[in-house]
């Protein structure tokens, strides 16, 4: 077990902070939102936290982690006033454009960021620390999925038309989602950048952008659980994968998503079909004659 | 004056990339309804496929880019039909997103195993003819090559879809793919034609950009998969007009910029136009042609 902790206590790591990033793309799925915006507010949140321990040091996590959510939090609303304007495919795209503004943003401001030569950052948080932020954010997770907003998220998601013909306000509940995407964007980006430790403009790009999306909807992206599992099998795949194919593990990567999509094309996770199952077992168990007769 | 001239030119020239790369990234978009973030791969492996049967076995430039022309076909006939076609059936644009994703991934990791992590080029005077050098402007062979090929596709492609019957037919396929069915248009057929024309385009654009810029790498089909976006939204995903002109006006703006504001501020203004179009003007600047996607 040492062993094992030895040698993948780094990614372990980095899969805790890459649960963080699904789970912001995530809630832009659960709204019936493709954004990829949240790595754009990630990047703003970890310049700003790199910046003010610079210029302050010895801050505590708690500070950083609350610059973190709160820079992305306004990020994410000033987008949103924009952004939400558009329509669906149109919507995808410019929050793809957002992430490459941003990078465009960090690189124009060599005095803040660095420029190319990035930002050194000091490393606060410790690996417990992770598990329980990512729990502390599961768990509110789970909370919205069985309250009012996260029952009105999954109408807008289905049928915005029929959620807005039963008064929910559908560019309200869009934007809260935006905002909270942004609150957990911002959160993992400072938690990424600590564990980098150093972070250049190419930290948060597209690249990261697609696997955060990626992971959601290989995990399934109509649970949060989904993309948390999701985050860890992407994480876990390279390193499972290594002594079979060395380098090609990235192929393996992209083919075991496209599989995915072409066969299970609801994710890992899928709650309609737990239900199904459970209930066929339940029911097999209740009256097994029953079962056979059908 | 005449650094304004040759500032100008060389933003056709790379406008005229842009531009071809736009042509074939929104036709599959508005033919398809799909967003295939692995078209830029595709123009790489095109490119990195010439290369290689110019490093082996020493070929001349038109039979290197048949050879890079039928590469990117073949891989695009390849993805399409093994990620693509079993979508199809469903209604899912997302789903459609993430395994281009996916098809990206795997595009990436293989021309870099091909191009071994290396950035490599077109031996020197691959392509030396014309040159145009005068007192007023210069104009690099490969720059020449990309302004006339550039004009010379967004002719032929317009022509291919407003006169001929495939071309008929994909449009059709575009706006309505069931209305289309029913007047008795084969939709594979056109799935095929759209993606071997698409594709073949973004070869030729892969090609002639590795020549005129210096460089066979992963980032140039990145590149052109980021300009190639933003000129498709800047001009219009419904006509292939619209899209070069999108590619021109974004290859111009950028070098114009880069010269007289600032070379930093380069993507600020691409990506600044992007988010302008995407908010006051979604369907381009040449006005709306509806498209609509298989299902």
């Amino acid at each position: 077990m040492n062993g094992f902790w030895n040698a993948y206590s780094a990614n372990v790591e980095f899969a805790l902070v890459a649960a963080l990033f699904s789970l912001s793309a995530f809630l832009g799925l659960w709204s019936g939102v493709l954004s990829l915006a949240p790595i754009a507010f990630a990047c703003g949140a970890a310049f700003t936290s790199a910046r003010i321990d610079l210029d302050h040091p010895g801050l505590p996590l708690m500070a950083h982690l609350i610059i973190g959510m709160l820079v992305g939090a306004a990020l994410a609303y000033v987008s949103s006033l924009i952004l939400l304007r558009l329509d669906s495919h149109y919507l995808a795209l410019a929050t793809i454009a957002t992430v490459l503004i941003s990078r465009v943003i960090v690189l124009n401001l060599p005095q803040y960021t660095g420029a190319t030569l990035g930002t050194p950052v000091t490393r606060i948080v410790s690996t417990w620390q992770l598990v329980l932020i990512l729990s502390i954010v599961c768990l509110v997770f789970n909370s919205l999925r069985k309250s009012r907003f996260g029952y009105s998220l999954d109408a807008v998601r289905e049928q915005p038309e029929v959620a807005a013909s039963i008064g929910l306000n559908v560019l309200k509940i869009r934007r809260i989602a935006f905002v909270l995407s942004g609150v957990v964007g911002g959160l993992a980006g400072v938690l990424q950048s600590q564990l980098m430790q150093y972070i250049t403009p190419d930290a948060f790009y597209v690249d990261l952008a697609f696997v955060s999306i990626a992971a959601a909807v290989l995990g399934g992206a109509y649970i949060w659980v989904g993309a948390v599992v999701g985050a860890f099998v992407y994480a876990a795949l390279p390193e499972v994968l290594r002594p079979f194919l060395g380098n090609s593990k990235n192929i393996a990567n992209g083919v075991i998503l496209i599989l995915i999509m072409v066969f299970m094309q609801r994710g890992l996770i899928d709650p309609v079909a737990i239900k199904r199952i459970t209930r066929r077992l339940r029911n097999s168990i209740a009256s097994p004659s029953q079962q056979r007769t059908e | 004056m005449q650094l304004l001239i040759q500032q100008i030119l060389n933003g056709v020239a790379v406008g005229s990339a842009y531009g071809m790369f736009a042509m074939s990234f929104g036709l599959i978009f508005a033919t398809m309804g799909i967003l295939n973030v692995a078209h830029g791969a595709i123009a790489t492996l095109g490119a990195i496929g010439a290369l290689l049967v110019v490093e082996s076995w020493g070929f001349p430039l038109i039979p290197a880019l048949l050879v890079g022309i039928a590469t990117a076909i073949i891989i695009g006939l390849v993805t399409d039909r093994l990620a693509f076609q079993p979508l199809r059936a469903r209604s899912n644009p997302l789903g459609y997103l993430i395994t281009s994703i996916g098809v990206w991934i795997v595009l990436i990791s293989v021309a870099e195993t091909l191009l071994d992590h290396q950035i490599k080029t077109f031996p020197p005077d691959f392509v030396s003819q014309p040159r145009i050098i005068t007192s007023w402007v210069y104009l690099a062979p490969g720059q020449f090559w990309l302004i006339i090929v550039g004009g010379l596709s967004v002719v032929g492609l317009h022509l291919i879809l407003s006169r001929t019957t495939i071309g008929v037919q994909i449009r059709a396929v575009g706006y309505s793919e069931v209305w289309s069915r029913i007047s008795g248009v084969s939709s594979s057929t056109v799935v095929l034609s759209t993606v071997a024309i698409s594709c073949g385009l973004a070869g030729v654009v892969g090609i002639l950009s590795s020549i005129a810029f210096d460089n066979v790498a992963v980032q140039l089909g990145e590149g052109l998969l980021l300009k190639g976006f933003a000129a498709v939204v800047v001009g219009g995903f419904g006509d292939v007009r619209g899209a070069f002109a999108g590619g021109l006006i974004i290859g111009v703006t950028e070098v114009l910029g880069a010269q007289y504001i600032s070379g930093d501020f380069r993507d600020v203004i691409t990506f600044g136009l992007l988010i302008l179009f995407l908010i006051f003007r979604p369907q381009g600047i040449f006005g709306e042609v509806k498209f609509g996607a298989i299902k």
